[in-house]
Protein backbone atom coordinates (compact mmCIF):
# COMPACT_ATOMS: atom_id res chain seq x y z
CA UNK A 1 0.00 0.00 0.00
CA UNK A 2 1.58 3.27 -1.07
CA UNK A 3 0.79 5.92 1.49
CA UNK A 4 2.65 9.20 1.71
CA UNK A 5 1.32 10.66 4.94
CA UNK A 6 0.16 9.39 8.31
CA UNK A 7 -1.41 11.82 10.77
CA UNK A 8 -2.48 11.33 14.37
CA UNK A 9 -4.57 14.41 15.19
CA UNK A 10 -5.10 15.18 18.87
CA UNK A 11 -8.65 16.46 18.53
CA UNK A 12 -11.66 16.23 16.21
CA UNK A 13 -11.19 19.77 14.89
CA UNK A 14 -7.69 18.97 13.63
CA UNK A 15 -8.92 15.69 12.16
CA UNK A 16 -11.61 17.50 10.19
CA UNK A 17 -9.10 20.07 8.94
CA UNK A 18 -6.78 17.31 7.76
CA UNK A 19 -9.59 15.53 5.95
CA UNK A 20 -10.50 18.77 4.23
CA UNK A 21 -6.89 19.38 3.25
CA UNK A 22 -6.43 15.86 1.89
CA UNK A 23 -9.70 15.97 -0.04
CA UNK A 24 -10.48 12.47 -1.24
CA UNK A 25 -6.93 11.14 -0.84
CA UNK A 26 -6.95 11.02 2.97
CA UNK A 27 -8.69 8.08 4.62
CA UNK A 28 -9.85 7.86 8.21
CA UNK A 29 -8.36 5.11 10.36
CA UNK A 30 -10.40 4.25 13.42
CA UNK A 31 -9.41 0.71 14.38
CA UNK A 32 -7.71 0.15 11.06
CA UNK A 33 -8.67 -3.48 10.47
CA UNK A 34 -10.71 -2.68 7.35
CA UNK A 35 -8.17 -0.23 5.99
CA UNK A 36 -5.32 -2.70 6.55
CA UNK A 37 -7.15 -5.18 4.34
CA UNK A 38 -8.45 -2.91 1.65
CA UNK A 39 -6.21 -1.03 -0.68
CA UNK A 40 -8.26 2.01 -1.58
CA UNK A 41 -7.41 3.47 -4.97
CA UNK A 42 -5.86 6.89 -4.79
CA UNK A 43 -5.11 6.77 -1.06
CA UNK A 44 -2.47 9.35 -0.19
CA UNK A 45 -2.68 9.61 3.54
CA UNK A 46 -4.23 8.24 6.71
CA UNK A 47 -5.88 10.31 9.43
CA UNK A 48 -5.67 8.12 12.54
CA UNK A 49 -8.47 8.99 14.99
CA UNK A 50 -7.14 6.84 17.84
CA UNK A 51 -5.94 9.84 19.84
CA UNK A 52 -8.43 12.48 18.80
CA UNK A 53 -10.44 12.28 22.02
CA UNK A 54 -13.06 9.86 20.69
CA UNK A 55 -12.20 6.93 22.96
CA UNK A 56 -14.61 7.18 25.90
CA UNK A 57 -17.74 5.79 27.51
CA UNK A 58 -19.74 8.25 29.62
CA UNK A 59 -22.96 7.71 31.48
CA UNK A 60 -25.15 10.80 31.19
CA UNK A 61 -28.78 11.64 31.88
CA UNK A 62 -29.86 10.95 28.33
CA UNK A 63 -28.00 7.66 28.08
CA UNK A 64 -24.56 6.20 27.54
CA UNK A 65 -22.30 8.19 25.21
CA UNK A 66 -19.68 6.13 23.42
CA UNK A 67 -16.88 7.80 21.49
CA UNK A 68 -16.68 6.46 17.94
CA UNK A 69 -13.04 5.38 18.34
CA UNK A 70 -13.73 3.27 21.44
CA UNK A 71 -12.60 -0.35 20.95
CA UNK A 72 -15.29 -3.04 20.90
CA UNK A 73 -13.55 -4.75 23.84
CA UNK A 74 -14.81 -1.94 26.08
CA UNK A 75 -18.38 -3.22 25.67
CA UNK A 76 -17.16 -6.36 27.45
CA UNK A 77 -14.86 -4.81 30.03
CA UNK A 78 -16.75 -1.68 31.04
CA UNK A 79 -18.97 -2.50 34.05
CA UNK A 80 -21.70 -0.19 32.67
CA UNK A 81 -22.61 -2.90 30.17
CA UNK A 82 -22.60 -5.95 32.44
CA UNK A 83 -26.31 -5.63 33.19
CA UNK A 84 -27.30 -2.95 30.67
CA UNK A 85 -30.58 -4.13 29.06
CA UNK A 86 -29.87 -7.62 30.40
CA UNK A 87 -26.30 -7.60 29.13
CA UNK A 88 -27.25 -7.46 25.44
CA UNK A 89 -24.36 -5.19 24.40
CA UNK A 90 -21.83 -7.46 26.09
CA UNK A 91 -23.33 -10.51 24.35
CA UNK A 92 -23.07 -8.81 20.94
CA UNK A 93 -19.47 -7.78 21.56
CA UNK A 94 -18.43 -11.24 22.79
CA UNK A 95 -19.76 -12.65 19.54
CA UNK A 96 -17.78 -10.21 17.43
CA UNK A 97 -14.48 -11.53 16.06
CA UNK A 98 -11.72 -12.42 18.55
CA UNK A 99 -10.01 -10.85 21.55
CA UNK A 100 -7.05 -9.32 19.62
CA UNK A 101 -9.40 -8.00 16.96
CA UNK A 102 -11.84 -6.59 19.51
CA UNK A 103 -8.94 -4.58 20.92
CA UNK A 104 -8.47 -3.01 17.48
CA UNK A 105 -11.94 -2.78 15.93
CA UNK A 106 -13.72 0.35 17.08
CA UNK A 107 -17.42 0.68 17.74
CA UNK A 108 -17.68 3.56 15.28
CA UNK A 109 -15.78 1.69 12.60
CA UNK A 110 -17.97 -1.37 12.96
CA UNK A 111 -21.18 0.60 12.37
CA UNK A 112 -19.90 2.83 9.57
CA UNK A 113 -18.77 0.11 7.22
CA UNK A 114 -21.48 -2.51 7.43
CA UNK A 115 -20.55 -5.99 6.32
CA UNK A 116 -23.19 -8.66 5.83
CA UNK A 117 -22.24 -10.27 9.15
CA UNK A 118 -21.72 -7.12 11.28
CA UNK A 119 -22.97 -7.47 14.86
CA UNK A 120 -23.10 -3.96 16.27
CA UNK A 121 -25.50 -2.44 13.72
CA UNK A 122 -27.99 -5.18 14.67
CA UNK A 123 -27.44 -4.44 18.37
CA UNK A 124 -27.83 -0.68 17.98
CA UNK A 125 -30.93 -1.07 15.84
CA UNK A 126 -32.55 -3.17 18.57
CA UNK A 127 -31.61 -0.64 21.25
CA UNK A 128 -32.72 2.40 19.26
CA UNK A 129 -29.32 4.10 19.45
CA UNK A 130 -28.63 7.60 18.13
CA UNK A 131 -25.58 8.65 16.16
CA UNK A 132 -23.87 12.01 16.48
CA UNK A 133 -21.83 13.16 13.50
CA UNK A 134 -19.66 16.25 13.26
CA UNK A 135 -18.47 18.49 10.48
CA UNK A 136 -16.42 21.68 10.63
CA UNK A 137 -19.66 23.66 10.89
CA UNK A 138 -22.16 21.64 12.87
CA UNK A 139 -23.22 18.41 14.59
CA UNK A 140 -25.98 16.25 13.14
CA UNK A 141 -27.89 13.42 14.79
CA UNK A 142 -29.35 10.31 13.21
CA UNK A 143 -31.76 7.78 14.71
CA UNK A 144 -30.70 4.14 14.26
CA UNK A 145 -33.49 3.35 11.77
CA UNK A 146 -32.37 6.21 9.53
CA UNK A 147 -28.64 5.62 10.08
CA UNK A 148 -28.86 2.01 8.94
CA UNK A 149 -31.29 2.63 6.05
CA UNK A 150 -28.28 2.70 3.72
CA UNK A 151 -24.52 2.20 4.10
CA UNK A 152 -23.59 4.98 6.55
CA UNK A 153 -20.02 5.61 5.35
CA UNK A 154 -20.73 7.17 1.93
CA UNK A 155 -23.14 9.63 3.56
CA UNK A 156 -20.41 10.84 5.90
CA UNK A 157 -17.69 11.46 3.36
CA UNK A 158 -18.13 15.17 2.79
CA UNK A 159 -16.04 16.40 5.69
CA UNK A 160 -18.26 14.76 8.29
CA UNK A 161 -17.20 12.09 10.77
CA UNK A 162 -19.04 9.92 13.26
CA UNK A 163 -18.33 11.31 16.68
CA UNK A 164 -20.48 9.44 19.13
CA UNK A 165 -23.01 6.66 19.56
CA UNK A 166 -25.66 7.44 22.17
CA UNK A 167 -27.41 4.48 23.75
CA UNK A 168 -30.66 4.95 25.67
CA UNK A 169 -30.49 4.97 29.49
CA UNK A 170 -30.82 1.53 31.02
CA UNK A 171 -34.41 0.55 31.72
CA UNK A 172 -34.93 -2.09 34.39
CA UNK A 173 -38.25 -3.00 32.76
CA UNK A 174 -36.38 -4.09 29.65
CA UNK A 175 -34.10 -7.01 28.85
CA UNK A 176 -32.33 -7.88 25.66
CA UNK A 177 -30.44 -10.74 24.11
CA UNK A 178 -28.13 -11.22 21.15
CA UNK A 179 -27.60 -14.47 19.28
CA UNK A 180 -25.30 -15.26 16.40
CA UNK A 181 -25.53 -18.35 14.23
CA UNK A 182 -22.15 -19.21 12.74
CA UNK A 183 -20.04 -22.23 11.90
CA UNK A 184 -17.68 -21.59 14.83
CA UNK A 185 -17.89 -19.20 17.76
CA UNK A 186 -15.53 -16.67 16.22
CA UNK A 187 -16.70 -17.05 12.63
CA UNK A 188 -18.74 -14.45 10.79
CA UNK A 189 -22.48 -14.64 11.38
CA UNK A 190 -24.64 -16.57 8.98
CA UNK A 191 -27.50 -14.82 10.75
CA UNK A 192 -27.58 -12.71 13.89
CA UNK A 193 -30.47 -11.40 15.94
CA UNK A 194 -30.85 -8.86 18.73
CA UNK A 195 -34.09 -8.46 20.65
CA UNK A 196 -35.10 -6.11 23.44
CA UNK A 197 -38.36 -6.68 25.33
CA UNK A 198 -40.06 -4.26 27.71
CA UNK A 199 -42.34 -6.04 30.20
CA UNK A 200 -44.51 -4.12 32.64
CA UNK A 201 -47.11 -5.72 34.91
CA UNK A 202 -46.77 -9.03 33.11
CA UNK A 203 -47.39 -7.58 29.66
CA UNK A 204 -44.92 -6.88 26.90
CA UNK A 205 -45.35 -3.16 26.32
CA UNK A 206 -42.72 -2.79 23.63
CA UNK A 207 -40.34 -4.91 21.59
CA UNK A 208 -37.51 -4.10 19.22
CA UNK A 209 -36.04 -6.93 17.17
CA UNK A 210 -33.34 -6.64 14.54
CA UNK A 211 -31.76 -9.23 12.26
CA UNK A 212 -28.46 -9.14 10.42
CA UNK A 213 -26.82 -11.13 7.61
CA UNK A 214 -30.23 -11.71 6.08
CA UNK A 215 -30.07 -8.70 3.78
CA UNK A 216 -27.23 -6.30 2.89
CA UNK A 217 -28.26 -4.03 5.77
CA UNK A 218 -29.60 -4.97 9.20
CA UNK A 219 -33.36 -4.71 9.46
CA UNK A 220 -36.07 -4.40 12.10
CA UNK A 221 -38.65 -7.18 12.33
CA UNK A 222 -41.58 -4.82 12.76
CA UNK A 223 -44.30 -7.43 12.24
CA UNK A 224 -42.79 -9.68 14.90
CA UNK A 225 -42.59 -6.69 17.26
CA UNK A 226 -46.31 -6.07 16.64
CA UNK A 227 -47.17 -9.64 17.62
CA UNK A 228 -45.39 -9.19 20.96
CA UNK A 229 -46.54 -5.67 21.81
CA UNK A 230 -49.38 -5.65 24.37
CA UNK A 231 -49.28 -9.45 24.62
CA UNK A 232 -48.79 -11.54 27.73
CA UNK A 233 -45.72 -13.50 26.66
CA UNK A 234 -45.98 -17.27 26.40
CA UNK A 235 -43.95 -19.80 24.48
CA UNK A 236 -46.71 -19.85 21.87
CA UNK A 237 -46.77 -16.06 21.42
CA UNK A 238 -43.00 -16.00 21.07
CA UNK A 239 -43.03 -18.83 18.50
CA UNK A 240 -45.67 -17.00 16.48
CA UNK A 241 -43.66 -13.77 16.59
CA UNK A 242 -40.54 -15.63 15.44
CA UNK A 243 -42.37 -17.21 12.51
CA UNK A 244 -43.92 -13.88 11.50
CA UNK A 245 -40.51 -12.21 11.77
CA UNK A 246 -38.82 -14.88 9.67
CA UNK A 247 -41.51 -14.57 6.98
CA UNK A 248 -40.70 -10.89 6.58
CA UNK A 249 -37.12 -11.51 5.47
CA UNK A 250 -35.79 -12.71 2.14
CA UNK A 251 -32.32 -13.95 3.05
CA UNK A 252 -29.46 -13.47 0.64
CA UNK A 253 -27.35 -16.47 -0.12
CA UNK A 254 -23.68 -16.08 0.56
CA UNK A 255 -20.76 -18.30 -0.35
CA UNK A 256 -21.19 -20.40 2.78
CA UNK A 257 -24.90 -21.21 2.86
CA UNK A 258 -27.95 -21.01 0.63
CA UNK A 259 -30.80 -18.57 1.04
CA UNK A 260 -33.06 -21.56 1.74
CA UNK A 261 -30.84 -22.66 4.63
CA UNK A 262 -30.95 -19.18 6.12
CA UNK A 263 -34.75 -19.10 5.75
CA UNK A 264 -35.03 -22.34 7.68
CA UNK A 265 -32.81 -21.34 10.58
CA UNK A 266 -34.22 -17.80 10.88
CA UNK A 267 -37.39 -18.67 12.87
CA UNK A 268 -35.41 -20.88 15.26
CA UNK A 269 -32.77 -18.21 15.83
CA UNK A 270 -35.31 -15.42 16.35
CA UNK A 271 -37.29 -17.63 18.76
CA UNK A 272 -34.16 -18.58 20.72
CA UNK A 273 -33.16 -14.95 21.01
CA UNK A 274 -36.61 -13.88 22.22
CA UNK A 275 -36.68 -16.70 24.76
CA UNK A 276 -33.21 -15.76 25.97
CA UNK A 277 -34.37 -12.16 26.57
CA UNK A 278 -37.64 -13.32 28.16
CA UNK A 279 -35.87 -15.73 30.54
CA UNK A 280 -33.83 -12.85 31.92
CA UNK A 281 -37.01 -11.43 33.49
CA UNK A 282 -37.57 -14.78 35.23
CA UNK A 283 -34.02 -14.73 36.58
CA UNK A 284 -34.65 -11.33 38.14
CA UNK A 285 -37.81 -12.60 39.84
CA UNK A 286 -36.27 -15.88 41.01
CA UNK B 1 8.76 8.85 8.54
CA UNK B 2 10.20 8.51 12.04
CA UNK B 3 8.26 7.21 15.03
CA UNK B 4 9.16 7.00 18.69
CA UNK B 5 7.87 4.05 20.63
CA UNK B 6 8.84 1.58 23.30
CA UNK B 7 9.55 -2.05 22.40
CA UNK B 8 9.97 -4.39 25.35
CA UNK B 9 10.46 -1.38 27.64
CA UNK B 10 13.27 0.05 25.49
CA UNK B 11 12.63 3.44 23.92
CA UNK B 12 13.35 3.44 20.21
CA UNK B 13 13.13 5.71 17.21
CA UNK B 14 12.34 3.85 14.02
CA UNK B 15 12.41 4.95 10.42
CA UNK B 16 9.35 3.43 8.75
CA UNK B 17 7.12 3.82 5.72
CA UNK B 18 3.68 5.28 6.51
CA UNK B 19 1.93 2.19 5.11
CA UNK B 20 4.12 -0.43 6.80
CA UNK B 21 2.52 -2.95 9.12
CA UNK B 22 3.79 -3.46 12.65
CA UNK B 23 4.42 -7.17 11.94
CA UNK B 24 6.88 -6.36 9.16
CA UNK B 25 8.60 -3.59 11.10
CA UNK B 26 9.14 -5.83 14.12
CA UNK B 27 10.38 -8.82 12.15
CA UNK B 28 12.76 -6.69 10.09
CA UNK B 29 14.24 -5.38 13.36
CA UNK B 30 14.94 -8.89 14.65
CA UNK B 31 11.84 -9.59 16.75
CA UNK B 32 11.39 -13.00 15.20
CA UNK B 33 9.03 -14.32 17.87
CA UNK B 34 6.36 -12.32 16.01
CA UNK B 35 5.21 -14.82 13.39
CA UNK B 36 3.60 -14.20 10.06
CA UNK B 37 0.59 -16.46 9.61
CA UNK B 38 -2.58 -15.57 7.76
CA UNK B 39 -1.96 -11.81 7.48
CA UNK B 40 -5.73 -11.37 7.87
CA UNK B 41 -6.12 -11.18 11.62
CA UNK B 42 -7.48 -14.70 11.89
CA UNK B 43 -4.68 -16.91 13.24
CA UNK B 44 -3.07 -14.91 16.06
CA UNK B 45 0.50 -15.96 15.20
CA UNK B 46 1.47 -12.28 14.96
CA UNK B 47 -0.10 -11.20 18.26
CA UNK B 48 1.87 -8.63 20.25
CA UNK B 49 0.81 -6.50 23.19
CA UNK B 50 0.00 -2.88 22.36
CA UNK B 51 -0.13 -0.94 25.63
CA UNK B 52 -0.65 -4.29 27.35
CA UNK B 53 -3.49 -5.49 25.12
CA UNK B 54 -3.16 -8.27 22.54
CA UNK B 55 -3.56 -7.14 18.92
CA UNK B 56 -2.92 -8.68 15.52
CA UNK B 57 0.25 -6.90 14.39
CA UNK B 58 -0.49 -7.82 10.76
CA UNK B 59 -3.43 -5.39 10.83
CA UNK B 60 -1.74 -2.57 12.74
CA UNK B 61 0.03 0.21 10.90
CA UNK B 62 3.42 0.74 12.52
CA UNK B 63 2.78 4.50 12.45
CA UNK B 64 -0.24 3.91 14.72
CA UNK B 65 2.21 2.83 17.45
CA UNK B 66 3.79 6.27 17.78
CA UNK B 67 4.42 6.93 21.52
CA UNK B 68 2.99 3.55 22.51
CA UNK B 69 4.39 0.46 24.17
CA UNK B 70 4.87 -2.82 22.34
CA UNK B 71 5.63 -6.11 24.04
CA UNK B 72 6.85 -9.14 22.11
CA UNK B 73 7.83 -12.52 23.52
CA UNK B 74 11.47 -11.36 23.54
CA UNK B 75 10.42 -8.96 26.29
CA UNK B 76 9.17 -11.67 28.63
CA UNK B 77 11.93 -14.12 29.34
CA UNK B 78 15.20 -15.48 28.03
CA UNK B 79 16.44 -19.07 27.51
CA UNK B 80 18.21 -19.00 30.86
CA UNK B 81 15.41 -17.32 32.75
CA UNK B 82 11.97 -18.18 31.47
CA UNK B 83 8.90 -16.15 32.35
CA UNK B 84 6.49 -18.21 34.53
CA UNK B 85 4.08 -18.50 31.61
CA UNK B 86 6.83 -19.82 29.34
CA UNK B 87 7.80 -22.27 32.08
CA UNK B 88 4.16 -23.36 32.40
CA UNK B 89 3.85 -23.95 28.64
CA UNK B 90 6.99 -26.13 28.71
CA UNK B 91 5.91 -28.07 31.80
CA UNK B 92 2.40 -28.66 30.39
CA UNK B 93 3.54 -29.88 27.00
CA UNK B 94 1.59 -27.05 25.43
CA UNK B 95 4.07 -26.59 22.60
CA UNK B 96 4.45 -28.77 19.55
CA UNK B 97 5.61 -26.93 16.45
CA UNK B 98 5.77 -23.71 18.45
CA UNK B 99 4.50 -21.37 15.76
CA UNK B 100 1.45 -20.26 17.75
CA UNK B 101 3.25 -20.20 21.10
CA UNK B 102 4.44 -16.55 21.18
CA UNK B 103 0.92 -15.31 20.46
CA UNK B 104 -0.59 -17.79 22.92
CA UNK B 105 1.73 -16.69 25.70
CA UNK B 106 1.22 -12.98 25.07
CA UNK B 107 -2.57 -13.35 25.00
CA UNK B 108 -2.32 -15.35 28.24
CA UNK B 109 -0.11 -12.69 29.81
CA UNK B 110 -2.60 -9.94 28.96
CA UNK B 111 -5.37 -12.02 30.55
CA UNK B 112 -3.44 -12.80 33.75
CA UNK B 113 -2.25 -9.19 34.12
CA UNK B 114 -5.91 -8.14 34.32
CA UNK B 115 -7.37 -11.25 35.91
CA UNK B 116 -4.92 -13.40 37.93
CA UNK B 117 -7.52 -16.08 38.62
CA UNK B 118 -9.49 -16.65 35.41
CA UNK B 119 -12.21 -19.23 34.90
CA UNK B 120 -12.03 -21.78 32.06
CA UNK B 121 -14.49 -19.67 30.05
CA UNK B 122 -12.41 -16.53 30.56
CA UNK B 123 -9.27 -18.35 29.38
CA UNK B 124 -11.07 -19.62 26.29
CA UNK B 125 -12.30 -16.11 25.44
CA UNK B 126 -8.82 -14.63 25.96
CA UNK B 127 -7.32 -17.21 23.57
CA UNK B 128 -10.12 -17.16 21.01
CA UNK B 129 -7.90 -15.29 18.56
CA UNK B 130 -4.98 -17.72 18.71
CA UNK B 131 -5.18 -20.82 16.57
CA UNK B 132 -3.11 -23.93 17.26
CA UNK B 133 -3.06 -26.67 14.61
CA UNK B 134 -1.01 -29.15 16.69
CA UNK B 135 -1.93 -29.54 20.31
CA UNK B 136 -5.72 -29.45 20.42
CA UNK B 137 -5.79 -26.71 23.07
CA UNK B 138 -6.18 -28.94 26.15
CA UNK B 139 -2.55 -28.56 27.24
CA UNK B 140 -2.62 -24.87 26.39
CA UNK B 141 -5.56 -24.26 28.71
CA UNK B 142 -3.75 -26.30 31.38
CA UNK B 143 -0.62 -24.20 30.80
CA UNK B 144 -2.50 -20.94 31.39
CA UNK B 145 -3.90 -22.28 34.66
CA UNK B 146 -0.45 -23.49 35.69
CA UNK B 147 1.00 -20.14 34.65
CA UNK B 148 -1.52 -18.35 36.84
CA UNK B 149 -0.38 -20.45 39.81
CA UNK B 150 3.31 -19.89 39.07
CA UNK B 151 2.78 -16.15 38.73
CA UNK B 152 1.06 -16.04 42.11
CA UNK B 153 3.99 -17.94 43.59
CA UNK B 154 6.43 -15.52 42.00
CA UNK B 155 4.59 -12.59 43.50
CA UNK B 156 4.82 -14.22 46.92
CA UNK B 157 8.43 -15.36 46.75
CA UNK B 158 9.95 -12.99 44.22
CA UNK B 159 11.36 -16.04 42.42
CA UNK B 160 11.31 -15.12 38.73
CA UNK B 161 11.11 -18.69 37.43
CA UNK B 162 8.13 -19.47 39.59
CA UNK B 163 9.90 -21.66 42.10
CA UNK B 164 11.38 -24.01 39.53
Amino acid sequence: MSIDDYFIPRNVKDALLLLEKGEKGYYILSGGTSLAFSKPKGIKGIVDLSRSGLDYIKKQKDGIHIGAATPVSELIKNPLFSSYFGGVAKEAALNLATTPLRNLITIGGNVLRIYLWSNLPVLFLSLGARFKTASKNDDAFFEADEFFSSQPLPRLKNGRILKEIILPPDDKAAKGAFLKFSLTKTDFALLNVAAVLWIRKGKCTKARIAIGAASPLPMRLIKAEEVLTNAVLTQEVISTAAKVGAQSIKPLRDFRVSDDYKSRIAPALIESCLISAWKKFHKDNA
Amino acid sequence: MKIKLSINKKKQELDILPGEKLLDVLRSRGYHSVKEGCREGNCGACVVLLDGKPVNSCLVFAAHCQERQITTLEGLGSPGSLHPLQEAFVQSGAIQCGYCTPGMILSSKALLDENPDPSDDEIEIALDGNLCRCTGYVQILEAVKKGAKLLKKVKKTGDKAGGK
